[in-house]
């Protein structure tokens, strides 16, 4: 009996067409026109949750409030990234290294998830002041990659 | 200390061909919201949810994240379910049974609309021995539908009755997208999909959501609603691969036989069956061992799956219109008598995987 064992390489492409949905579109439509960013307000804890939705999950209640946020926050935690990724998004791979965070904006009492210009870890720390650099006017589509990062603010 | 197990809340979205205008959690709350105010809870009552979608379908992985929220599931106890919902409502019953919790959400959610379908069915099968041919849910249906019709276990004219009679009851469903009305001939006469399988053999693709209230017999008593109780459930999945049967309905039999020796229900028939058929030929299948014939007016009174739910969710909707039905508030619909009904779900590209759930009205 042969020892070889075989094994079959299979590429798969699943397309998918997401709705943004309500409380989506309004987020991506204000940053798109306005260089706006929203946030829902809780009913009950009144935290500002960013990117808006309908429900806070720790209170199990409805948001009513939509509040403006940003553009500066707060860096909550950041790593500077060094592994080779094709964004699937583009199909590119992305120029290594780039810094990512976890940002608090001015405002909100959520994180949002964004690039950093700065990618050298000697110049980044947690409680870092940063602020949205926006697309130009006309290049916005209303999606995430309408901020190109956040940069750091000199105080 | 267990409890018997009581639905006091129902909602749904309507099942839509397409729902863009909101997003996923957005679609599941829609329901929800209807289910709490149906149950007199708020979404904070709610000790534990139990979910039941599908990564592929939702386009995302752990796809139960999209929904954690809506469903007040932080910080408190979610079970995640994949298979159809009455598989979800199974679960529940579990942890409402044993005296776990008192008060549960059961949802399920399915934007047929999102992905592309046949890709999704074909990464369902084995990578080595079927993928590579590139089948989907049309071409296994076929395969089981050829090999009843040449057993002479069914006729196309029959089924095609099967689709007509789903519309037409579809169309008093105000949960449902409204369908065009067909005739038996249109049937016949739809394009193949995969022979002998025409479109309209196959339910139509949805989105939507439902929610189910699940409490213990104490808190159904609280709530002042008029309940209906769990009296048996089971699910089951026969051999599929390279072992399945087509056209057996060995599962089915089996886990109806189970349920109803716990229901106590003997041979006594349901009042109400609300089977699950994504294609004319299962109906024509699974109706006999459910007990009805597939044209009896107390068989799917909803409109059934062909009439247009998203897979997944087609159990819940099935449930859903039990509830209804068993406590009078089904509307145009509604059966003159009904005490007992049984909500059936598949899973599987060959429907190998039946569930179902026994109900009766009241607190029995």
């Amino acid at each position: 009996m042969s020892e070889e064992t075989l094994r079959l390489e299979y590429q798969a492409n699943f397309e998918y067409r997401y709705a943004a949905g309500r409380h989506g579109s309004r987020f991506m439509t204000a940053l798109r026109d306005h260089c706006q960013l929203l946030g829902t307000r809780c009913s009950v804890c009144q935290r500002v949750l960013v990117p808006p939705r309908p429900i806070c999950g720790i209170c199990a209640a409805p948001t009513n409030e939509w509040v403006e946020v940003g553009p500066t926050g707060t860096i909550t935690g950041y790593t500077v990234v060094e592994t080779p990724f094709i964004d699937p998004m583009t199909g590119v791979q992305r120029p290594i290294p780039y810094g990512f965070a976890f940002i608090r904006l001015t405002g909100a009492d959520t994180n949002l998830y964004h690039f950093l210009q700065e990618n050298r870890h000697d110049r980044l720390s947690v409680g870092m002041k940063v602020e949205a650099v926006f697309k130009p006017d006309g290049e916005r589509v209303g999606s995430l990659s309408d901020i190109i990062h956040f940069r750091s603010v000199e105080e | 200390m267990g409890s018997r197990v009581c639905i006091v809340g129902v909602g749904q979205t309507v099942h839509s061909s397409l729902r863009e205008d909101v997003d996923v959690a957005e679609m599941v709350l829609e329901a929800i919201n209807e289910a709490l105010a149906d149950a007199g809870l708020e979404l904070r009552d709610v000790e534990n949810a139990v979910t039941a979608c599908m990564d592929f379908w939702d386009g995302r992985t752990i796809a139960n994240m999209w929904v954690a929220e809506v469903v007040g599931s932080y910080r408190k106890s979610e079970g995640r379910t994949c298979m159809d919902a009455i598989g979800a409502m199974l679960y529940m019953w579990t942890r409402i049974s044993t005296g776990s919790f008192r008060i549960g959400l059961v949802t399920a959610h399915c934007k047929e609309s999102a992905g592309r379908i046949p890709d999704i069915e074909t990464a369902a099968t084995d990578p080595f021995t079927q993928r590579r041919l590139g089948f989907d849910g049309n071409v296994v249906s076929g395969l089981v539908a050829r090999y009843l019709l040449d057993n002479g276990r069914y006729t196309r004219e029959a089924a095609a009755e099967v689709v007509v009679e789903a519309r037409r009851r579809g169309s008093k469903n105000p949960k449902l997208e409204p369908l065009q009305q067909v005739t038996v001939d249109e049937v016949l006469s739809a394009p193949v999909i995969a022979d002998p399988l025409r479109a309209l053999d196959r339910a139509p693709n949805r989105d939507g959501a439902v929610a189910l209230v699940v409490v213990s017999e104490d808190v159904a008593v609280g709530l002042g609603r008029t309940p209906v109780t769990v009296k048996g459930v089971g699910a089951i999945t026969g051999p599929y691969w390279s072992d399945a049967e087509p056209g057996s309905t060995a599962a089915l039999e089996k886990v109806y036989r189970v349920a109803m020796d716990m229901a106590g229900w003997d041979d006594h028939p349901a009042d109400l069956v609300e089977l699950s058929a994504q294609f004319s030929y299962q109906h024509l299948l699974f109706a006999p061992v459910l007990g009805k014939d597939p044209l009896d007016p107390t068989l799917n009174t909803s409109g059934g799956w062909l009439a247009g739910n998203p897979f997944v969710v087609s159990g819940a909707a099935r449930i859903a219109e039990c509830v209804h039905q068993l406590r009078g508030t089904a509307g145009d619909r509604q059966l003159g008598k009904a005490d007992r009904a049984v909500a059936h779900g598949i899973h599987g590209l060959a429907a190998q995987t039946h569930s179902v759930v026994l109900l009766e009205g009241g607190l029995s």
